[in-house]
Formats: structure tokens, sequence, C-alpha cells
């Protein structure tokens, strides 16, 4: 039960500090700079097709993150959520690394209109042999079809329409509250509310549509209903341990220290432990469906993931991305220690880096795979196992150093709270019970 | 110290800084018992109540006298048949599985989510599931051809019994599923209910009565330590009913998806089934309550606002199962198979297109009615999107089945037809659903009490602190 004890921000600092950050995101976009350019000097240009795809993992890991901070802001907004009114504004400042995802999404939206088949196969439309390319296994009809959806042209208007939508509903948020910060005005909670209502639906359209041409598409046979659930649910879950992870370093900083309590982050934790569920759920769902069914066109994209050294990141999705979390987060008290938290957020977001290596990877030598599925050709896919490198570590922490960057430039001056929310004191108050 | 509970009868504003009143008309806690209590103990019931449940009881004995025939005759009295081995019974089962949904969000995940405004509705949406996993769990029991032996559904280990399930079968995860979610939903009901049991014997002035409600309330006393065991028992059985409200329709869903069916096999089913499954639960919630609430004088306890929230929950889930529709059309076509093709356009377009047309007209189009404010808090149009709703819902399974009648042997294909049978059988279901809620309502408490006067006594401290509407004015 709410005791009103609190009505306004109390702590000494609530902002980034902008001298501090006029600094940083200089330096910031220097790391990254040269990251993503050393990564592409070192790999780029001898093994394209390898480059491209650990280039997508990581840049999968950080745009899935930065979608789920869009949908936890409009989510909040839709459910007129009281208690996560302190911790929101974090989630709206990584939204808006949504424009900045774009511009590194530039680069593989290039090659594809170019014609650059090295990171999605269907950008080739050579005919081989039999009428179709060689990743359509032949069948000149198949192919036809995948051709009036793969295309560069339409992969490139879709990814516009994406951005589009996800930076206006980013941005919108993002500018009402902050105005509201000033003018304290409670028709913007309001208006954000039914702005949000309809937005949602094309919110999850483009993600929808975006999970099946960014990752399924890399294996142009394969389909699943199933995957963009899969995709959100990785969104949701790795969003939700960002905002908890930023909101811990921010406080170890000194910032906010009032305002977001252990009940915010035990909050937040309940949802990363039904998320991790959730993950759970779906994932699994996907895969029995398929398992059980044991029909070849579907069959074959978990089989690859199940030979060789993939199977190991099979494994260590299954323990880390859901067993091992889902007893860790189980107890009450584990929820709300701080130090654990900040742990095990880490590491929720390493198997959400894992997922995409799980995701993506698999498929750098699509050819090779396609014809595997096509011939019956036993191939042993330990030949093209790739592990974890030193060009993934660069990508991450390039694109790592942009969405910080990001983060310091929309935050700026202002407040890391939101100041004049109407329901400011019900997240100030704020109780489990 | 007299505090003014709001008794303002529209509590649909918008005011992001105070929190609308959830009890209205100025009940406090004595009130809300009495308008609970009043039903149960009045002397006679209102006249409509007896000739509902005239006319439901005597739908349940035309059930009874169905069922009757198929256990003599054989499950050839339905319309069932090559190739179309399930027909309606299948889809009635699943339809009244999805029903059940509701009331286990309500009382689990809108618990753990700390709704307050759950507390008007989730006694009669537990009490809903309850009777609607009962009309469920007997279509396929009956469907099993030797009735008698529906024992053998459940792995008895006997060496009498030539009979073993099988395991590897969504049919036998349906049993352990459905009794689950049977068993953990009446328990939960049972349990939530014991403070209010206690106050209706307390109450009662027969001695029947005292005696029923003393038998049932487990001597409930009301002492601290007896509410400090109920909280935590009823925190754990929410975390525990959580996962049943995704698990009971998912492998429902598997019992389609797991077959190499075109049109069943697609992996979106297990989240799309859960879905429409809160979708159709929460129709049917507002399809009951916004009479009950009428004809039992419980407006102020079940106010308009719950009534909205609920609408804009069906909304929601309306649009989560279009898009699954979406995404399954979208698939079909771009997975380049033709017989999913063939599946998904036959549904649309071959002879059951006029099914597909309701299904979608039903499901997609017409929640959208609630976008606007009017139409989502008039009660009137609330039932009829509740029960377009409904109607939509049973479509979409009957779609799914009929997904059978065109196989991949053309000579086969025919045109499915249910018998009388069949729906007597469908319509003598509601009759059993509509004859158990009845009881309820006369019987037991609908609200939970104790549950409102927790909202209640939160509503004042809040209405003190100025974060509740006091006064109504805004």
């Amino acid at each position: 039960m709410a005791h009103i004890r609190k009505a306004e921000i109390t702590s000494p600092i609530t902002t980034l500090g902008g001298e501090s950050t006029s600094r940083v995101v200089p330096a910031l976009l220097v790391v990254a700079a040269a990251c993503i350019g050393g990564a592409f000097a070192w790999q780029g240009l001898s093994n394209r097709a390898l480059f491209l795809h650990s280039y997508l993992v990581s840049y999968m890991f950080f745009l899935t993150i930065t979608l789920g901070c869009i949908f936890f802001v409009m989510i909040q907004h839709l459910t007129k959520a009281g208690w996560s009114v302190t911790v929101r504004r974090v989630a709206e400042v990584f939204g808006c690394g949504i424009f900045p995802m774009a511009l590194l999404f530039l680069p593989i939206l290039v090659l594809v209109l170019t014609g650059d088949s090295s990171l999605y196969p269907w950008v080739n439309t050579t005919p081989a042999a039999s009428g179709a390319p060689e990743w359509a296994v032949g069948d000149e009809r198949i192919f036809d079809i995948k051709a009036t959806f793969l295309t560069p042209f339409w992969f490139g208007i879709r990814s516009v329409i994406y951005f589009t939508v996800w930076t206006f509903i980013a941005f919108r948020l993002y500018s009402w509250s902050v105005k509201q910060d000033e003018t304290g005005d409670k028709n913007i909670s309001l208006k954000s509310q039914s702005f949000c209502a309809p937005l949602m639906l094309a919110f999850v359209l483009c993600l929808a549509f975006a999970a099946f041409d960014m990752e399924m598409s890399l294996a142009p046979m394969w389909f699943s209903t199933m995957f963009p659930v899969y995709i959100f649910a990785g969104c949701v879950l790795s969003s939700l341990a960002t905002i908890l992870l930023t909101c811990l370093l921010l406080q170890k900083t000194g910032r906010i220290t009032d305002e977001i309590t252990i009940e915010h982050y035990h909050d937040l934790a309940k949802l990363c432990f039904a998320f991790i569920f959730f993950w759970g759920y779906i994932a699994f769902s996907q895969f029995m469906l398929i398992w059980y069914a044991n029909i070849p066109e579907e069959t074959f994209w978990y089989r690859f993931r199940f030979e060789g050294g993939w199977v190991v990141f099979s494994l260590v999705l299954l323990f880390g991305h859901l067993f091992i979390p889902f007893l860790g987060m189980m107890a009450r008290t584990v929820r709300r220690n701080k130090t654990y938290l900040l742990f095990a957020t880490i590491f929720l977001l390493a198997m959400h880096w894992v997922d995409h290596f799980w995701i993506v990877m698999p498929q750098w030598k699509a050819s090779v795979y396609e014809g595997y599925f096509s011939h019956g050709e036993p191939i042993t896919s330990s030949q093209y196992v790739v592990w974890p490198g030193f060009v993934d570590l660069l990508l991450f922490v390039g694109m790592g150093a942009v969405f910080l960057a990001s983060f310091c430039v929309v935050s700026g001056n202002r407040s890391l709270v939101p100041l004049k929310d109407p329901r400011l004191h019900e997240a100030l108050n704020y109780d489990n019970p | 110290m007299a505090i003014t509970v709001d008794n303002l009868t529209n509590n649909t504003f918008e005011d992001p800084s105070r929190r609308a009143p959830l009890i209205t008309g100025g009940l406090d806690n004595e009130g809300v018992t009495e308008v609970v209590a009043d039903l149960a103990e009045a002397p006679s019931p209102p006249r409509i109540w007896w000739v509902l449940l005239a006319v439901s009881a005597a739908l349940t004995t035309m059930l009874g006298g169905l069922i009757l025939l198929l256990i003599f005759k054989g499950v050839g009295v339905w319309g069932n048949n090559n190739p179309v081995y399930w027909g309606w019974p299948i889809v009635n089962f699943v339809f009244w599985v999805g029903i059940g949904h509701a009331g286990t969000l309500i009382s689990a995940i809108l618990f753990l989510f700390r709704q307050h405004w759950r507390t008007s509705i989730n006694r009669a949406a537990e009490a809903m599931t309850i009777f609607a996993v009962v009309c469920a769990g007997m279509f396929p029991g009956i469907h099993i051809g030797r009735v008698w032996v529906f024992y053998w559904l459940f792995p008895i280990p006997s060496e009498h019994l030539a009979m073993w399930p099988n395991f590897r079968s969504p049919l036998l995860w349906d049993v352990f599923a459905v009794s689950t979610y049977f068993t953990v939903s009446l328990l939960f009901w049972y349990m939530g209910m014991v403070p209010d049991l206690a106050t209706f014997r307390d109450r009662s002035t027969s001695k029947i009565k005292k005696f029923m409600y003393g038998l049932f309330s487990l001597g409930w006393s009301g002492s601290a330590r007896h509410w400090h065991r109920y909280e935590v028992a009823y925190t754990i059985l929410a975390a525990l009913a959580t996962p049943l409200v995704l698990s009971v329709h998912t492998i429902v869903s598997f019992d389609f998806a797991v077959s190499i069916i075109p049109g069943w096999h697609t992996t979106i089913f297990p989240p799309y089934f859960v879905a429409g499954a809160i979708f159709s639960g929460f129709a049917m919630v507002v399809t009951l309550l916004v009479p009950m609430r009428a004809l039992f004088n419980l407006k102020h306890v079940i106010t308009v606002r719950h009534i909205e929230n609920m609408n804009k929950i069906i909304m929601v889930t309306g649009m989560m199962v279009g898009l699954a529709y979406t995404i399954e059309f979208f698939i079909a076509w771009y997975s380049s198979n033709p017989f999913e093709l063939f599946a998904f356009q036959n549904r649309a377009f071959g002879p059951f297109w006029w099914a597909y047309l309701a299904m979608f007209t039903c499901n997609v189009f017409v929640p959208q009615l609630f976008w606007f404010k009017k139409i989502r808090t008039s009660m009137i149009m609330s039932v009829i999107v509740g029960i377009g709703v409904n109607i939509g819902m049973w479509f979409e399974r009957f779609v799914i089945v009929m997904t059978l009648n065109r196989g991949f042997l053309p000579s086969s294909w025919s045109y499915f037809r249910p018998t009388w049978v069949d729906i007597g059988m469908f319509v003598g279901s509601f009759g059993l659903f509509m004859f158990l809620f009845l009881l309820f309502c006369r019987f037991l408490p609908v609200i939970a009490i104790s549950e409102v006067k927790g909202t209640l006594a939160f509503q004042k401290h809040m209405a003190l602190a100025g974060g509740y509407s006091e006064d109504g004015d805004h």
C-alpha cells in the first residue's frame, strides 16, 4: 500500500552532465570508428561474408535493445503505469538510439541495393542450371514467389518504412516527455497514451516484418511464423536488462539516487523473470513444433545449429538463456539485491548476444548450406563453425560506443527522470506489496 | 472520521494525475457486503433468474439425452466423417477451453500486475472458467468411443489393461493440461472464496445455509494469522496459475500444430491460440457481467470502467489474433509451399469461405469499434461486440478444423455438414454453462467481497493523499 512520503525530485544530480558528455561523445565516436573500421580492415576485405554476418550480429543485438526500449515506453503509456515513471526516461533516451541504428544499417542496405549477395543470398538472382538461383533449390516456382518479396528494391523500401516509423515513435514520445518536464502539462500524458495505441500496431507490424527481412531471410528457404515473436521476446528481455543495468550504473555514479529505489529494481527484475520464461516458451514452441513434424524444409535450419561446433551455442542458449537465469531470478531476495542484479543483467545481455550469434552466424556460408538442402549431400557443418573472435569484439565495442554516444547526446543536459509527470508521485512512493 | 467515498457514477474519465475510483455510489465496506450478499439472501431471486434457469435446465437435460443417444448409437450420430474426422466436438472443446482463459488471466496475471480493478470481476470470471472447462472437457470425454472406460486416458499401471496411452500424442498432453488447469482453477477459486463464504455463514439465518457455508468456509475466523496465510497462499497459487494461462491453450494448439497437415502445422500456433483464448474469454466475461450487474444491482461494484478496461483488452487481443492471421497468410505465401498456400486460399475462398469471412469480420473488424470511447463504454455495444467476438472465435476453430475437408487426396474432398445432434450438443453445452453460472449467482458470493474491500481501503487512502478522485469533480 502506498504511503505518501515524497512529492518531489530530491537527488542532487539528475542529469548526465553536459560538460562531461561533450568530451565523452567525440571520444566514443572515435572508438566506434576505430573499432568498426579496424574490424573491416582486418576481415572485411578478405572475407566479406563472414565480416558482414559478424556485423549483423552486433547490429541486431543493439537494434533489438533499442526496439525493446521503445516498446517499454509505449506499453507504460498504454497501461497508464505509475510505478515506472522514474525509469521510463532511460528507456525513452535509449529508444532515440533508433536513429543512429538506422545509420548503421546503411552499409547493409547499400550492399543489398548494389547487388552484393554476401550477406543475403537472395540478392543473387543468377539462375543456375535449373532456371532458379542455387539458393532457391532449383525450383523456379519457389524462386518466382520469393523473388517478388525478397528483392533489393522492396527490401530497401521496407527498411525505410521500418526506421521511419520507429524513429517517429521514439522521438515523438521523448520530445513530449521532455516538454512535460518544463510545462507539467498533464494532457501530454493523455496525448502520449492515445498516440501509442495506433502506433503500437504499426510498431509491431514493422518489428514482425523486420524480423523476417533482417534475420529470417538470411536463410531464404526457411520460414517460421513464430520467428517475429521470438525476436520480440528477445527485444523485451534485453531492453529490460539494459534499463536495469543503466539505472544501476547511473546510481553508482551518484545520479538519480533517490528516485529509483529497490522497489523499481524489484519490479524490473520480476518482468525480466517473466520474459526469460516467455523467451523460453517461444523458443521451445518453435523448436518443438518443427522437430516434431520433422519436415526437411523446416528442420534444416535447426539441423545446422545442432551439428558440429554449433551445438555448443544451442546448449549455451538452452542453459544460459533459459534454465540458469530462470532459476537465478526466481527468488525475491536476489531480485532485490543490486550486486546480484548487476551481474545478472550483464549475463542476460551476454546471452542475448549469443542468441543473435546463433541465429545469424550459421548462415555465413549460406550457399553451401542451401546446397546441402537441395542435393542431400552430407556436409559437416563443423567445417564452417565460427567461434566469436576478435572481429566480433571490435564490432561489439564499436556499435556499443555508438549506442552510448547516442545516449549521451540525446540525454544531454536533460533530466534522467521525468520531472513533472502527473503520475510521478506514484513512482516516488512506490512500494512492492 | 467520515471519508466520503466517491459517489459519482461515471468513473471513466481520464485524468493522469488521479486514479479513477473503482467502487462508486458511495459504497463503504458494509455497503459492498450488503450489495453482494443481497443476491444470496433475498427470499426469492428475480423472476428472470427463474426463467433463465428453466431454459438452461431444459437445455442441459437435452444435452444429457443427446449424450445418452451418443453412447447407445456411437459417434456416428455426429457429422464427423472422412475426411473431417474431427468436427464440431473438437471445435466446441477448443472454444470452451478458450473461454476459460480470461478467468485465469484475471485472477492470476492481473493479480501479479497489481491491477486493482480485477477484484470486482475475478470471482465471476473464475467461476466462468470452471464451468467452461467442464463444458470443454465433456466433448473429448464423450468422443472417445467407449465412454465407460474413460479412465484409460490416464496412464494407470495395471496388468489387466491392454491399453497404455501414447505419450507422444498431444491428445494425452491435453488430458494432463486440462485436468491440471481444472484442478488449479478450482483450488484458486475456492480458496479465494473462503473469507466470503465465512461472511455468508455469519449472515445467514437458516440452519441449513449456516451449516453449508460453515462447512465450506473451513472455520475461517478472520484472525490475523488466517489472513496472513491466506494471502501467502493466494500469491503462490497466482504464480502457479500464471504458466497455466499459457500452457493449456499451447497444448491445445499442439493438437493441430504438431501434425503435418498444411494450415495446421505452423509455429505461431501456441501464442496465437493463447491470445485468441484470452480474447474470447474476456468477450464472454463482458457478455455475462453486463446483464449481471444490471439485474443484480451491482453497478457500483462492477462499474463502467471495469467494462471499459475489459473492452480494451478485447481490442488488444483481437488485434494480436488479426496479426497472427496476417502472418500466417503471409508465410503460407512466402514459404512457396503449394500445399500450404492452397490450404489458406481454400480457407478464405474455398467452400467454407463464409466461415472464414465470419471469423475475420467478427474477430478483426468488429472489435475495432472499441477505438471509440462512446462504444466501449456503452453497455449494449459491449455485449453486442462480446457476442460477435465469441461467434468469431467459434468460427476460427471451425475454420481451422475444416481445413481437413480438402486434404492431399482430391478424390476424398467433401463438404462437411453437421447433424442435428452436433448442433443440439453445442446448444446444450451453453445450457449447462448457463445453468451452472445461474446457480453460482444465486448461492455463492459473485464478487470477491474481501478483495473489493481491500481496494476500497486503498481508494480511501489515495483519496486522502490526493491520488484518487475524491469527489468526482474533474
